[in-house]
């Protein structure tokens, strides 16, 4: 079920947390998404870089049946890489309201100028680091 | 609980349909005009609902502009940049209240027995002290504070360089204020004119109002990067509030060389309206994102407990 879209800046003020509110959240934001080709967007976007990294996976494994070896190597470097993607997936998500979606992934893909940064700089320290500390203990 | 609950009066869509409402409005007094050719229905529409447009918007861009500096903590960056664009919008609101309200001789103002028993004049001061507080003395704050706004952009890697059309519109501008310091001067030397404070309020207003263009240009390169977020719809508001204000004073310019002609220039005056409203929504925007911050910092603090 989806609990929050932070893919665009209005369908972002429809974050529900709780359980209750959930169902109606995911209504409204599929409601949101099936008009919005701007979301639609992002969510073919997901669903390519998703399918590309399950294919990776599939063949990796498949490759590694034959040398059984390697085969906890491998799935070590893919619990690795599925971690590394969902930390650089919700990262830049706590950017998508202020700036647009592409925007936030490129500048934190980038790596230049880190998210906090961004967030002490445009909401102030107070904003910022309160958000950076639920975000992180939620 | 309720989505979208505490996030308040969404201001800039009340600016937004306030302006189309204003904008579609004085369709029916230009057509009453044309049908009637009496100037009374036009004359209506700038002095009641226009004018209210004005000090109304100005009054709440300043409110917001205050709320936006207080949630800023002292060391933030943006601090002083709010702090400078507050102090501009309060004088903007100031300049308003007086052209706008104060010196219409309408049944709105309470000094209209004043200005019809006084020498004609009296109203037409009042108006240019108003248009000079609004005009000179809230562009040179605003420009100050979009200096800090840039630095802002510069540290968070946004800063684009200008592109060849960028330059185009800042020599344009830059121009024709080169041009108007140099008419000044000249008339300074030949006519030995009096020189008061507001004559040099209004000798600023070009080059300041050049500066600000310039400004304006690269913020909006920043906003093309940061996209159409919260902040990006922030910079990118005040970044059109200069732009539509430097293309009333060029449609003005026309006016002064007689490249538009009356009746048809009046049609000219209904810009300043959607540069007041953009001016407003710059505020509402950051507001807006702290509003949505609160509300995620709520839900954030809301899962935790529930988890």
């Amino acid at each position: 079920m989806i609990r929050a879209w932070p893919f665009h800046p209005r369908a972002s003020q429809l974050w529900a947390w709780h359980d209750r509110a959930a169902g109606k959240a995911s209504e409204r934001i599929g409601r949101h998404v099936a008009r919005c080709r701007c979301c639609q967007g992002r969510v073919a976007e997901m669903d390519a870089v998703w399918r590309e990294l399950n294919a990776r996976w599939s063949r990796q494994t498949q490759a590694a049946a034959a040398r059984p070896d390697e085969r906890s190597l491998l799935f070590a470097i893919r619990r690795q890489e599925s971690e590394r993607f969902a930390d650089f997936k919700e990262r830049w998500q706590l950017l998508a309201p202020y700036f647009a979606p592409e925007a936030a992934r490129s500048l934190t893909a980038a790596g230049g100028i880190t998210v906090e940064t961004q967030l002490r700089l445009w909401l102030g320290r107070r904003y910022g680091q309160a958000l950076l500390k639920e975000w992180a203990g939620r | 609980m309720r989505p979208n609950a505490s996030l308040g009066v969404d201001w800039p869509r009340v600016f937004l349909w306030a302006t189309v409402g204003l904008l579609a409005s004085a369709a029916p007094f230009y057509l009453a005009w044309a049908w009637t050719h009496s100037f009374a229905p036009v004359r209506f529409f700038y002095d009641y609902p226009a004018n209210v447009f004005f000090v109304v918007i100005a009054i709440i861009g300043c409110w917001l502009c205050w709320i936006a500096w207080l949630e800023f903590g002292p060391g933030d960056l943006l601090r002083p940049a709010w702090f400078l664009i507050a102090v501009a919008a309060t004088w903007q609101a100031i300049g308003y209240i007086i052209a706008h309200w104060l010196a219409q001789a309408t049944w709105l103002n309470p000094l209209r027995a004043y200005l019809l028993a006084g020498a004609p004049r009296r109203g037409a001061t009042l108006y240019q002290i108003g248009l000079d507080v609004s005009g000179t003395l809230s562009m040179a704050f605003l420009a100050a504070g979009l200096a800090v706004v840039l630095v802002c952009y510069r540290r968070s890697g946004l800063v684009r360089r200008f592109v060849a059309w960028d330059w185009v519109v800042c020599g344009l501008v830059a121009a024709y204020a080169l041009h108007v310091i140099y008419v000044v001067v000249r008339i300074q030397l030949h006519a030995h004119a009096v020189v008061t404070f507001t004559s040099v309020l209004d000798w600023m207003n070009d080059p300041l109002l050049a500066l600000l263009v310039a400004e304006a240009l690269l913020l909006r390169r920043g906003v093309l990067v940061m996209g159409w977020g919260l902040l990006g719809r922030c910079w990118g508001a005040v970044a059109a509030a200069v732009l539509l204000t430097a293309a009333g004073s060029a449609l003005m310019w026309a006016v002064d060389f007689g490249l538009i002609r009356w009746p048809y220039f009046s049609v000219t005056w209904l810009i300043w309206y959607p540069a007041a409203a953009a001016f407003a929504a710059c505020p509402a925007y950051q507001v807006q994102a702290f509003r949505v911050t609160q509300r995620r910092l709520e839900l954030y603090r809301a899962a935790r407990h529930t988890a």
